[in-house]
């Protein structure tokens, strides 16, 4: 078990390590050039100065320096510094870190709070209208645009009834927490419904498998009741695909939080990476590209991790 | 035949191929629809701004006085036409992916299918936004082509397709591992044909219902992303509607204009909903035996072995 801890560790090191040189090299390709950034918004320096802070940044050399330059100093824990924030990247990341997977974690709980009974349901009576009504949930969630969603979201309960702030993460001059969880209450909203599509659909689907099976029919002929035919003996098993597509879910749950922070002007890491890619701040976007999927993926392998508790016959190597 | 024929007959089949006709009926017709209504859907009138519905323009006027039906059904044919070459084109990639890996085994299948499993677990968006926002002239391409107001659909389009194929490249291993040990296929790697012809010849016929499934869900999958690349200013860029980037603009009149953010999210909505009932239908009816999609997407973790009686 702590082998497969950490080799898988050393997959994520791995993978990050690699991401991190294809988004160096990539940024080096998008528009604009930090030489001539400064340049523009200083008057007073020459071509001559342009080529002198070229080599002073180090960017006359080829790209694999560089990139080695910069991991270097990024194993120590500097990412540089933020373009558009002017302060060091890391001391902007980390509060939104917390921002985000704020918001992710109440989503993705709010969605299994959701799915769990919903699915279960609808799983007892494949085919009744209970089963029907839950089947065009699922399809919905799928379908639907989550950057429309919150726009209609926002028109209905802020716009138009008033009950609920439109954007943001607390009032101006109000940090309390009940002010907090009022600005929560849109963008959780938007991402549950967004995300909750897919686990619904694997719950039921999972559920009505194993309702089919034997060892039920077992547990309801020595007297179980429902209760526990569902949740001790059906669930349990059911669970084994839910937390496969649970573990692949992450990805899609942060690019659903990228849209919803950008919907709502919640200052999450999604939106962070979105307006530094924007705002040519390379520094920020390439340690928040790679924060994210650090992220990922150890929320990935948190999930396959899980998959021991829940089925024994699964043997680490 | 047959199958196809009764197919029909699943609800979800028939609403979901008529919704998707209609709009594709409607989007490609929308210049003839123009021509009659002596509209063009170009044409801005600054004069009759956000106007009401009316004779004129059935579904009113846009921010700037363009005739919103007209609008709406431009940028469907360019949602559409995207939707559909973009999932070709994952369609093709990873139906080649998922057929060499399913077919060779070993090694190469297991490198093929970690990266599938790799690109389906990353963050996609994010990624997609910094390529979406590359300089291509830093790449290398021409100028000329760079600057073309067609650039942002052929952009998008290559984008899309670059995260899309992964779900067809699971479907197609799967099925390539059951069509590989069957009879017909050992017979014809008996009479010595190469992988090559085996794969194209034999095994690939035999995947139309899965590839065919797959593709129709991975339709709905890429109009999803385009219009929200479109939407955040990085996918088909205006004046060229599309649903995603009519959604920008209606944005910051949502509450003088809230029809405008309505129809075509509501549309996006409507035409996923389609695209999806109608795979998961054909599903059904083309490849009863084949598990639900539960079974392609129950990969195991990576490295970790279920013991062989399972």
């Amino acid at each position: 078990m702590t082998r497969f801890v950490l080799l898988r560790l050393l997959q994520v090191a791995a993978v990050i390590a690699i991401m991190s040189f294809v988004v160096y090299a990539l940024i080096g390709l998008m528009p604009g050039d930090p030489i001539d950034l400064m340049i523009s918004s200083n008057p007073h320096l020459s071509s001559a100065d342009a080529v002198r802070l070229k080599a002073l940044y180090g960017l006359d050399r080829p790209l694999i320096e560089r990139y080695f330059a910069w991991g270097r100093a990024a194993l120590t824990g500097d990412f540089g510094y933020s373009r558009l924030y002017l302060q060091p990247v890391l001391g902007v990341l980390v509060p939104r870190l917390g921002n985000t997977l704020l918001l992710m974690l109440t989503s993705l709980t709010c969605a299994y709070a959701l799915a769990l009974p919903l699915g279960i349901l609808a799983a007892r009576r494949p085919g009744s209208t209970l089963d029907a009504a839950v089947n065009l949930l699922c399809f919905a969630g799928i379908s639907v645009p989550s950057f429309w969603l919150a726009l209609m979201l926002i028109l209905i309960f802020a716009a138009t009834l008033g009950w609920l702030p439109a954007g943001g993460i607390a009032t101006i001059g109000d940090g309390s927490i009940p002010d907090r969880l009022h600005h929560l209450v849109l963008p959780v909203m938007t991402l549950t419904l967004a995300s909750m599509g897919v686990h619904l659909r694997y719950i039921r689907a999972a559920m009505i498998e194993t309702l089919r099976q034997d060892y039920i029919r077992t547990a309801r002929a020595k007297g179980a009741s429902e209760f526990r035919v569902l949740a001790g003996h059906a669930l349990r098993n059911a669970l084994i695909p839910v937390v496969t597509v649970l573990a692949l879910s992450f990805g899609s749950l942060f690019s659903g939080a990228l849209i919803t922070e950008t919907m709502f002007a919640y200052p999450g890491m999604g939106k962070l990476i979105y307006d530094a890619i924007l705002g040519n701040d390379f520094n920020l976007a390439l340690a928040g590209l790679l924060l994210a999927t650090t992220m990922v993926l150890l929320g990935n392998l948190a999930a396959d991790i899980a998959y021991a508790a829940i089925d024994p016959r699964i043997a680490y190597r | 035949m047959r199958r196809w024929r009764d197919s029909l007959r699943d609800k979800r089949v028939a609403f979901g191929g008529g919704v998707l006709a209609i709009l594709f009926v409607a989007a490609f017709a929308a210049p003839v629809l123009a021509a009659w209504l002596g509209q063009d859907p170009d044409a801005v009138d600054l004069y009759h701004r956000l106007a009401a519905p009316s004779l004129a323009h059935p579904l009113g006027t846009d921010e700037i006085g363009r005739d919103l039906l007209l609008r709406l059904l431009e940028g469907g044919r360019v949602s559409l036409l995207v939707g559909v070459v973009a999932a070709l084109a994952a369609a093709v990639l990873g139906t080649t992916v998922g057929l060499i890996a399913g077919y060779r085994g070993g090694r190469l299948d297991a490198a093929l299918m970690r990266i599938t499993d790799g690109v389906i677990a990353l963050p996609l968006l994010p990624l997609l936004v910094v390529l979406a926002a590359l300089d291509l002239k830093k790449l290398g391409l021409p100028a000329s082509l760079v600057d073309s107001q067609a650039i942002s659909i052929d952009r998008i389009i290559v984008l899309v397709a670059l995260v899309g194929w992964t779900t067809v490249a699971r479907v197609v291993r799967g099925a390539t591992l059951s069509v590989k040990s069957r009879d017909f296929v050992r017979a014809a790697v008996a009479l010595g044909a190469g992988g090559r012809r085996v794969m194209l010849v034999h095994i690939l016929p035999n995947l139309a219902s899965p590839i065919i499934v797959a593709t129709t869900l991975a339709v709905g999958e890429v109009i999803l992303l385009e219009s929200v690349l479109s939407f955040l200013g990085l996918g088909v860029a205006p004046p060229i509607p599309s649903w995603g980037n009519m959604l920008t603009s209606a944005q910051e009149t949502i509450e003088l204009a809230p029809q405008l953010a309505l129809y075509p999210g509501l549309l996006i909505f409507i035409t996923v909903i389609a695209c999806n009932f109608l795979g998961d239908g054909l599903q059904d009816a083309l490849d009863p035996r084949a598990q639900r999609r539960i079974a392609t997407v129950s990969l195991r973790p990576l490295a970790i072995e279920q013991p062989a009686d399972d």
